[in-house]
Order: C-alpha cells, then structure tokens, then sequence
C-alpha cells in the first residue's frame, strides 16, 4: 500500500523536479519605446517608483545613498557640455567631476524625475567594479618569506590598491596585517570604512602586505569608473609605483580592452604605473559567440533552438547581475539587442527582468539585467533578443552564478583585457606545483586576440578578512606584492622591467611558452627564469641562466669583438649555470650583442649569441 | 734620440698606463663592434696594424696610418662574416697637396635576429633585433713635412658617431680616436701609439663608457730581396693591464713582385689564443690599381671569421 501511495506521489514530486528545457518564446519582454527621457531604462522606473520604494530600488542595484541623501549618476553627453551641465545645476543636481564626455553627479533620489526632459544626455547608474572575490571560500596564507629573505621587503616601492570596499582596518593593523603607516582615501564619498561596502579591499592589501611588508600602501575606494580616474590621478601624484585592482567593470568594452576603465588603465601604464588585475573568475560565468537565430524568432539560440542560458535555482532574494555586450564600436552602437532574466514558472520562462536600452547609432553597445530572484525557488536564466541591425559576436557575464553554456576562452573581464593590464589568473596553493587553475579563473585571449592572463598568482591563501581568500580578487595581490619586492630590490627600474621580470622568472605551467590560461605560468621570483637555450635576451635583472650544462661544463662569454668578458663553469648536477652578468674584475657587463661558448664534459662545444639590454642601473 | 726625446717618451708612458689602470675590463663598455678587425689586411694578421701607413684601414686602427696615402685617392670596402651576423665597412680618403689626408668611413654589423622567448607587453614572443652603425671622418698627415723632426712621424685623428640598437633601447656613442706612429730609417721600423674609440654612450637609462683600446704598435718592414719584401706587426693593448693579461696581436705580411701577398699572424689574450691567415692581390691598371684581401682568424669566442676586402687607389701618386 505504502507504494502504492509513491507511485500516486511520483507525478507531482517529477514535476517538482523537473529540469525546465530552455527554450523561451515569450516575444513581449518590456521595452521602453519611444522614450523621450535622458533617464536609461533602470532610472526612469525607479523615478516613477513611489519615493518610499527608492531607497531599496537602489541598494538593489548596488547604488548607495549618500549620508546627504542623494545618489551619484553619470550623464553621458552627447551634445552641448555646458547646456547640460547647466540643465543638471538648475534642477539641483551637484556636479562633482567629469572626464571626456562623462559627468559624476549628485541628487536626491526625489530629484531623478526632473533630469529625463535634459537634451543631448544620456543619464545612467555608474559604472561599478565588482570584488573578482569568491566569498564563503576558507584561504590559506600565502608565504612570502622566501622573497624577503635577501632583504627584499618591498622597501621604497608604493602600492596602490583601488578597491570598492574597506572594513576593519584598525583590525588588520593591529593583527600586523597591514603596516600602521597605511594611507587611506575615499573618493565614494561615502565614508572609507563602510561596513556594506565590505572588506574585499583590505583582505586584497593583506595579501600585498605580506608579499611585501615594508611597501608603502595607499587604500583608495572608488565606486564610480570616474572616481576610478581620481583615484589613479591621485596615485600618480604620490608616486606610486604599482596598482592593484581586484575588480571588475562589466558593460564596459567589448572584450578589446576598448572600455572606459581599460583606456583609464593603459594611460595608467602608458604613465609608468604597472597595472596588476585580477583576470577575473568567470570562466564558468562567460558565455560568447555570433549571435545565432535558428528558428527565426529573433532570439539567440544558445545551442539548436535552446534560447535560454540557465543561471541555475535561485531562492527569493538571491541577486542577480547579467551583462551583456557585443561587438559594435564602443559608444557606436546602432545593432540594438535586449537582455532579459528569465525564471521558471513549473511549466514554462517567463521574462523576470529585462535590459533594453535604444542602441540606434551613437549608444554603447551593452544591456544590463541587476535585480534579485523573488518568490518561489525555481530556476532562472537569460536570453538574448536582437531587436533590430545585424548579427554581431554576443558576450555575456554573470555575476552571480555558473551559466548552463560557458565559453571559458575570452573570459578575462574589463579591465584585465587592457593593454597595459597585468591581469593575473589564479591557482590554488594546493595545485601550485603543476596546476591545473582554478576552474574559474578567467582566460583568455582577448576579442582582439591578445593573449591573457600574463601570469598566475597563488589564491586560497589564509587572510585575516576572507577566512580563506579565493580568486583572482587573491592571486592578484600575490603578483602585485611581488612586482613590489623585485622593485624594492632594482629601484631605479622601471614599470616595464619588472612586468617583463615577472614575466621572465615565471615558472611555465600549461602549453608551453605563453598561454590563455596561464599566461607565462606561475610567478616565481625565487626561481629564475630558465633560459629555454642561451641564445636569449637579458633584461638587466637577476642572473642569467645556461641551461642544459651538465656538471663540469664551463660557459664562456665573449664580447662582439672576440674579447673574453667572463667565464662560469657548471658547479653542480642541476643542469643550470649561472653568470652574474658581470666580468672578472665585478664590474657589470654592458648592453651589447656577446657570444656565449659551452664547453661541455665531452669536450664539444656550443655556440650562441646573448643579448644584454640594461633598461636600469643596477 | 737625445735625453729630451727620452723624457717625453717616458712622461707619455706613464701617463698612458694611469690612464689605462682606470680602465674597464672586457664586457664593462659598450660599442666593441668598433674593435672589430674588419679590414683584409690586418684581419689576416691577428688584427695587428696600429703601426701601418698608407691604408685606410687606420679609421679603424690608427688614425695616422692614413696620413700617407699613396695616391691622391682610396677607397676601400670590407666584408666580414661570422657567427649569425655579417660585418661591412666602406672607406674612402683624399690627400691634398700639401699632404694633408682627409678620410671618411662607416661600418655597421647586422645580426640575425635572436630568437627571444620573452614575452613582451602585447604579450607575444618575438625574435629581438641588433644593429650597429657608426660613421668616422678625420684627418691625418706626416707631421714631419710641416715640423722638422729626426724621424717621420704620422699623426691622425677622427671623430665619429655610432648607435647601436638592441632590441627596444637604443644606445648613442660620440666617439674619438686619435694616434700617432714615428718612423725610424724612413720606414723600415715604426712605433706606435694609440687611443681608439674613447667615448661616451648614453641609452635612456645610463651613461656609459665605449670600448676604447690603448695600443701599443710596433712595425718592422724589410727588403729581404728585391722582389721580396717582409712586414711584421706587433699591437699590444695596454688598456689591458688593467688586471689581465694583454693581449698580444702579432702578423708577418710577406710581399712578392708588388703583386702577391701572403699574411699570417695570432691573438693571444686572456682565454683567447687564435691564428690567422690571409692573401691578397694587387692588380695594376694604368696609373691606378685595385687590391683584394682575404682573410680568416679563429676567433674563438665566435667561431672562425672570414673577411675580404677591396681597395683601389687612384688619383696623383
């Protein structure tokens, strides 16, 4: 009888756990048509929501309010500067800076409405970086003490560390986390320390701390890609050497590294600044391809005919942030595609949410979906809708959650796909020796083609804030502190010297030579660099490396001219000689072509060409 | 030679070794490339030469071994090629009447590219490229047609420029050399002395110094017959002394019926003990004549360099 009674039961409990097919053919996702207003879609509903709803409308959406009431917005003019500046005074709004064609600005929430009639605007949240952090995750310490043990400490080099959050500062001081001597700014305006910021900030400076304790940090919060600029303005002011910046900036740039926050950081390094990134962990959360409608119904098919790319079961509250970009000329966009959030209803998708801004020529070719599941848990995903123009290459990231469809090559996020980025992938501790990566660290290439990550630094360390700190948000800073002790050991080298010593000292993992997983490999600046055959370059830091010289074998070094420079013979079984780039007399060796002559245990010899390029003084 | 003869001699000795005391070792200058023996000549004969005369290889060598030019014109071209990169050098001289020399010379090396494996920051690995040039001018003449003196005595001098790029830094050097070489029993025994290529290089990053020789040069040349006539070199550089040993470049240059030559010689330095040998053909046409070297040095720091060269001399004699 019992089982009788489960076979009665079985129908209900399958449909409870029915995994829905992901086909959507709901074709009447909201679209704001014929809008008059300078406000983006997510502004004028929030506008016309009740003043009571606002607050929470907006910390929804991750914009604070600031402790004078008022919310910060970007306008993006498209015409006449001073008009709109003088539009947006007059209807209270409080200009607080403004780069190229955008302008930061506060008003009172009540005050949003007013702005819409503005001509030759367009007025939209900021952009926001992201923690490239996976929270929750335990971490174990990353040990720098192999690095410091020369005197290498990070002494006279200033890190700077850009971050969207900063909590319990005085706590990790006093537990030796971070030197008393830390600098702190707050370009948010909302106070530095704010606990609904969170601590990614200061758990991304302890990793910098103990890679490099007598580094000089500067903590600079920002929540707006302009404040991003002021931030990277005032660093360079103070002489700061190297940024960290374990963020993200989704919906901006197509993947080329062609957004505003990766121009911000290629002059950044065009400056003198080496630019540490995360690469970002999303991997799994990546999705990109040419649009594909084989059905005809104007939505992306995902695979065959399926459109909806799941976001798997969320329960009532759990946030939800989806962003879509595709590949027209940033700021130039006129193929005008919508994004929408979709949720399972038992029996089929329903739109959710959507993001459908007017791209008709002079508009930025990316929709975002931000909100929260609510009601009933059940499964959520996304779609992709073309509107109107033609078939571009779609690039999809989800914040929140691992997507039914993942495209891991070209997951590397903005601004990590910069030129001047030292985006950084991440392995864990665990699997340091031999890899693999982590399964979400981001990859590349880059749309353009380029490779990235450049290199991969140690995540899941141990950290005071984090418990266990996982992600790129770690392996970051890893890199970062160790820029910072090479620099502190070469100080009158420059940016680019020590972005090609790390690259030079990694230890390859993956494919050999550079790859889009591992960039050249693990940072290692304890081993160095092993010359792949002598008929290298030597860039002006550390030894220079013969491999493959067995024990007994001697390394001459001749100057173009045939004269002897130095010679060093092989003192061990390792394989590895090592010449200190200097001649017998201890003076350094000089830029120069040299020819460099094994003479192996066997009595044959080998002959090839060593290039020393001097770029500091040592 | 009297004792006031005696005196100078000494005072410039002395303060030549000083000066090479402070000098670097081997590998601590740049701009060696300006070191290189190129011409056909000396090349064949372990790279002595300093204390030679009438050759334009003395832009490379000594500036007062062009201060007598045969003819009123030379001019002059070398090749050399080695391990993964090639040499040239081109050379031409004009004496005035009054015995005066003018000469102009440039060289340059070219090197394969040299596969890197580093990744740069478009994040590719490239081959990196080398390529050195310079450019010299100065004069020269025999002091002892202007000043009366007990011997003939040579003088030269030369100014020049020389870049040198590696890779993505550039280096720039201004460079000088100046010698002087005396004559004894007209030509038959020659001492010389000169400082060659002393400079400063600059690349954004550092000054430096360039690869600048003292040399010491002797020649003795001898009519063993009448169609048969022997020369010896012997270059030392003394900048050497500076903590190893000097090296000690060496060459017998024998020449039959003014048309043939056969040449020999050595290096001996600090790790670097190599032969040479060469020949050359003097081919007379009218008034003027074309000569053409070989030579080959077992250089042992990168491999055997071959070298030929070309000449041809015209214009008054």
């Amino acid at each position: 009888m019992g089982t009788i009674r489960l076979y009665l039961l079985l129908p209900a409990f399958l449909a409870a756990q029915y995994v829905p097919h992901g086909h959507f053919q709901d074709a009447g996702a909201p679209r704001e048509t014929g809008r008059p207003t300078a406000l983006s879609m997510h502004l004028a509903e929030i506008a016309n929501d009740a003043p009571g709803l606002m607050p929470s409308r907006f910390a929804e959406r991750g914009v604070r309010i600031r402790p004078d009431g008022t919310v910060t917005l970007h306008a993006y003019v498209k015409g006449d500067d001073a008009a709109v500046r003088s539009a947006l005074a007059v209807r209270g709004a409080q200009i607080l800076r403004a780069h190229t064609n955008i302008i930061e600005f506060t008003v009172p929430p009540s005050g949003i409405a007013a702005l819409s009639d503005i001509p030759g605007v367009h007025i939209r949240e900021p952009l926001r970086p992201y923690p490239l952090a996976i929270e929750g995750e335990n971490v174990v310490l990353t040990k720098a003490s192999n690095m410091q043990t020369n005197g290498w400490r990070g002494q006279n080099v200033k890190v700077g560390i850009i971050d969207g959050g900063f909590w319990s500062n005085t706590q990790a001081i006093a537990a030796g986390e971070l030197p008393s001597a830390v600098i702190t700014r707050d370009f948010t305006g909302t106070g530095f320390e704010a606990s609904a910021d969170g601590k990614h900030g200061t758990a991304v400076a302890e990793v910098v701390h103990e890679m490099a304790p007598l580094a000089q940090l500067y903590l600079c919060k920002v929540s707006s890609s302009l404040q991003l600029k002021d931030a990277i303005d005032y660093c360079k002011a103070q002489g700061v050497q190297i940024i960290n910046h374990s963020m993200g900036w989704f919906g901006d740039g197509t993947g080329k590294g062609d957004g505003y926050t990766a121009w911000l950081v290629d002059k950044a390094a065009a400056d003198g600044i080496l630019w540490v990134n995360s690469a970002g962990n999303h991997a799994q959360r990546h999705w990109m391809g040419m649009y594909t409608d084989n059905n005809g119904d104007t939505y992306h098919d995902f695979s065959g005919s399926v459109n909806v790319n799941q976001i798997g079961t969320l329960a009532s509250g759990a946030s939800i942030k989806v962003f879509l970009t595709w590949d027209d000329a940033w700021g130039m966009s006129g193929n005008d595609y919508a994004l929408s959030v979709v949720r399972w209803n038992g029996s089929s998708w329903v739109t959710f949410a959507t993001g459908n801004e007017v791209q008709n020529g002079d508009d930025f070719p990316s929709e975002a979906v931000i909100t929260s599941a609510s009601g009933v848990t059940t499964a959520y995903g996304f779609v992709v809708r073309k509107v109107s123009g033609s078939a571009r290459t779609l690039k999809v990231y989800c914040l929140n959650s691992d997507i039914q469809y993942q495209t891991a090559a070209g997951s590397v996020t903005t601004p990590a796909d910069a030129k001047g980025a030292f985006a950084v992938g991440a392995i864990d501790y665990l699997n340091w020796t031999a890899g693999p990566q982590e399964s979400y660290s981001s990859q590349g290439p880059t749309s353009d083609g380029r490779i990235k990550p450049e290199i991969c630094g140690v995540d899941n360390n141990t950290n005071l804030m984090q418990g266990r700190f996982q992600g790129t948000s770690s392996a970051a800073p890893c890199v970062a502190g160790a820029a910072a002790v090479l620099w502190s050991a070469y100080q009158t080298c420059a940016a680019r010297d020590v972005w090609n010593a790390l690259m030079h000292y990694a230890r390859d993992l993956g494919a050999a030579g550079m790859d889009s997983i591992y960039g050249a490999g693990a940072v290692d600046i304890t081993v160095f660099k092993r010359y792949a055959a002598i008929n290298n370059a030597y860039r002006g830091v550390g030894d220079v490396i013969f491999d493959g010289t067995p024990l007994g074998s001697t390394v001459s070094i001749y100057s173009i001219a045939g004269k002897f420079v130095a010679a060093v013979t092989a003192v061990d079984a390792t394989g590895s000689t090592h010449w200190n780039v200097r001649n017998p007399g201890g003076q350094k060796v000089m830029p120069g072509v040299y020819y460099c002559t094994v003479k192996f245990p066997d009595g044959s010899t080998r002959t090839e060409r060593l290039m020393i390029v001097r770029s500091r003084i040592d | 030679m009297n004792g006031m003869n005696r005196g100078a001699i000494n005072y410039v000795l002395a303060i030549v070794c000083i000066a090479s005391s402070l000098f670097p070792y081997a590998g601590a200058a740049s701009f060696d490339f300006m070191n290189i023996d190129i011409g056909g000549r000396s090349a064949a004969m372990g790279g002595a030469g300093a204390a030679s005369y009438g050759t334009l290889e003395g832009l490379a060598k000594n500036p007062a071994a062009f201060a007598s030019l045969p003819t009123e014109q030379q001019a002059e071209a070398a090749y050399s090629f080695y391990l993964s990169s090639m040499l040239w050098s081109g050379a031409y001289g004009y004496r005035f009447d009054n015995g005066i020399v003018l000469a102009v010379g440039a060289r340059g090396v070219i090197y394969d590219p040299i596969a890197a494996g580093i990744p740069y920051a478009t994040g590719t690995s490239t081959n990196i490229n080398a390529l050195d040039v310079a450019a010299v001018a100065g004069a020269a003449c025999t002091l002892s047609r202007f000043i009366p003196l007990p011997f003939i005595c040579d003088i030269g001098m030369t100014m020049g420029y020389a870049y040198e790029g590696l890779d993505d830094i550039s280096l720039s050097a201004f460079i000088v050399s100046a010698g002087g070489t005396a004559w004894f029993i007209e030509r038959m025994f020659g001492v010389s002395f000169t400082v060659r290529n002393l400079g400063i290089a600059g690349s954004p990053y550092e000054t430096i110094p360039t690869a600048a020789e003292f040399i010491l040069g002797g020649a003795c040349n001898l009519d063993l017959a009448p169609e048969l006539k022997v020369s010896i070199m012997l270059d030392t550089d003394i900048g050497a002394l500076a903590g190893v040993f000097p090296s000690v470049r060496g060459g017998v240059e024998l020449t039959i019926v003014r048309m043939f030559f056969v040449r020999a010689g050595g290096v001996f330095a600090d790790h670097q003990t190599d032969i040479s040998a060469g020949g050359g053909v003097r081919i007379p046409l009218g008034a003027t004549w074309f000569t053409a070297d070989y030579s080959f040095l077992t250089a042992s720091g990168i491999g055997t360099r071959h070298a030929v060269s070309i000449a041809w001399a015209f214009g008054k004699r």
